[in-house]
């Protein structure tokens, strides 16, 4: 090899690696980031996936009980968490998303050629973002309907992977002595910090609210999993079982819909985003909508995200969420 | 749950074709053609994307050698429906073996030899990187490098 190709190739390799990094840590944080869109899936009908999304998360549980019970001994309950979380995790998607996007079990929307083709052309986000938006580089997440909410497929991904990192900074801030209601106020913080830059807002203009929703109910998931009152699996006379099986009913609400929950965009963004969700101003009247809409309100409750969204709006760190709701769209359109 | 386990265990074997094409060192500018062999759920379609993990192999002709590489992927990709190729990889990473022959304006010296040895694969959607080490089989004179270090960019898996 000659004295001048060597210091080429070395360069290269150098600017390679860095290159690979920063767009491998934009990609980590992109991935999970999935974006959905459940105005696509109004008055369309879907069948109640509880059951089969419970029975998919049941079966990997047993399957970590069983895995527990070969190594045949007790263990720490952050390293359960863990082995729960790495079974599922695949590179930046999660398992239980891939099998739901996939599975002939879940009925879910868009599903089939001819569905796909229609909400390319309809998809609330297409072509509203820049080519150098790894967001839209990633696949839409299709929408499932559990216990009366119809939510993305993202949700898990966000209940059962992202939720992973709030629970282990909450744990961090718990064995630093962190009272119980501290700890938890600066793991949703920190979450909704990545979601702000990295993993939603800087990297695709959406901050999802519903997102944030998921990864606050997932972080009490792994708390419960095998630890306090009422754990999920146990370590009893020498053997690990499930005591308590898992129930998405425990975890979701009306926040997890898009379409209810409004995203926060930022400003080069809406106009588009918006522009798109007039299409479905029609479509409030239809009574499988209508229907939804009010069984979400008398569910509704306020959660500790939109407790700590309003305190970012009052302060203004972010803009009211309420401007970019269907109603207030829908409503400006018609003045 | 029967039905559910039943979904997750039955597997089937795919094969699906990948391309790709890259700016490498030594390669310069080639065009890869290869096949992974991965067992999936077998109901699944993987229209949306699938996990495909196992054998990867692929053959990349480039204006400065050729390469013939086998080794271990792992991705999320999605192919259309009827398609035998991953038309999109959203994430992956794989690491082969691989051998190597220059020709041509290479700037390796001499210009014209034969490697072996590995290179590790990272992509993301619409970009892919590697960086690798070849160790010369072939003779050369003396003083000539034993050892190449291998890096590229460029677009498919």
């Amino acid at each position: 090899m000659p004295a001048s190709a060597r210091p080429r190739s070395a360069r290269f390799a150098v600017v390679l690696a860095v290159a690979a990094v920063f767009l491998g840590l934009g990609g980590a944080g992109a991935a999970p980031g999935l974006e959905t869109d459940q105005f696509f899936a109004w008055g369309r009908p879907l069948k109640d996936m509880t059951g089969v999304l419970n029975a998919r998360v049941n079966l990997e549980l047993e399957r970590l009980v069983a895995e527990l019970n070969r190594d045949g001994r007790d263990r720490p309950c952050q390293k359960v968490r863990f082995r729960f979380f790495k079974r599922h995790r695949m590179l930046f998607f999660d398992g239980f998303e891939t099998w739901s996007v996939n599975s002939p079990l879940v009925s879910r929307s868009p599903s089939g050629a001819d569905e796909m083709r229609e909400f390319k052309q309809h998809y609330l986000y297409g072509g509203t973002s820049s080519v150098f938006d790894t967001g839209r580089w990633m696949p839409p997440s299709p929408t499932v309907e559990v216990n009366g909410v119809r939510l993305g497929t993202d949700k898990l991904t966000h209940l059962l992977g992202t939720a992973w990192y709030y629970h282990r900074w909450y744990r961090k801030a718990r064995s630093r002595g962190v009272p119980l209601a501290e700890a938890e106020d600066r793991a949703v913080r920190r979450g909704l910090g990545h979601e702000i830059t990295i993993l939603g807002r800087a990297v695709s203009g959406v901050l999802s609210l519903a997102d944030l929703e998921a990864n606050y109910e997932g972080m009490w998931f792994y708390e419960h999993l095998c630890a306090g009152d009422d754990p999920n699996i146990v370590y009893d006379e020498g053997v690990w079982r499930l005591r308590r099986p898992f129930d998405l009913r425990d975890y979701v609400t009306p926040e997890w819909d898009e379409s209810y929950q409004p995203n926060i965009y930022i400003r080069r963004k809406w106009p588009k985003v918006r522009q798109r969700m007039l299409r479905y101003c029609r479509m409030l009247e239809h009574p499988q909508v209508r229907a939804m809409r009010e069984a979400y309100a008398e569910r509704d409750r306020v959660t500790e995200t939109e407790k700590l969204i309003e305190e970012m709006v009052v302060a203004g760190k972010l803009p009211d969420p309420s401007q970019f709701t269907i109603e207030s769209v829908c409503r400006e359109a018609a003045d | 749950m029967e039905r559910v386990q039943a979904d997750v265990d039955e597997t089937s074997l795919r094969w699906l074709g990948v391309t790709r094409v890259r700016y490498s060192i030594p390669l310069e500018f080639s065009v890869g053609g290869g096949v992974v062999v991965a067992r999936v759920p077998a109901s699944h379609d993987c229209a949306t994307f699938c996990e495909y993990r196992g054998f990867v192999a692929q053959i990349e002709p480039g204006s400065a050698g050729g390469q013939l590489g086998v080794g271990y992927a792992r991705l999320i990709g999605a192919h259309k429906p009827r398609s035998a190729f991953l038309n999109n990889v959203y994430v992956g990473w794989s690491a082969r073996a691989v051998l190597v022959r220059t020709w041509g304006d290479s700037d390796l010296d001499p210009a014209r030899q034969t490697l072996a040895g590995f290179e590790g694969q990272f992509a993301l959607p619409r970009i892919t990187f590697n960086l690798g080490v070849l160790r010369r089989i072939s003779s050369a004179h003396e003083g000539a490098d034993r050892y190449v270090y291998t890096a590229g960019i460029g677009w498919g898996f």
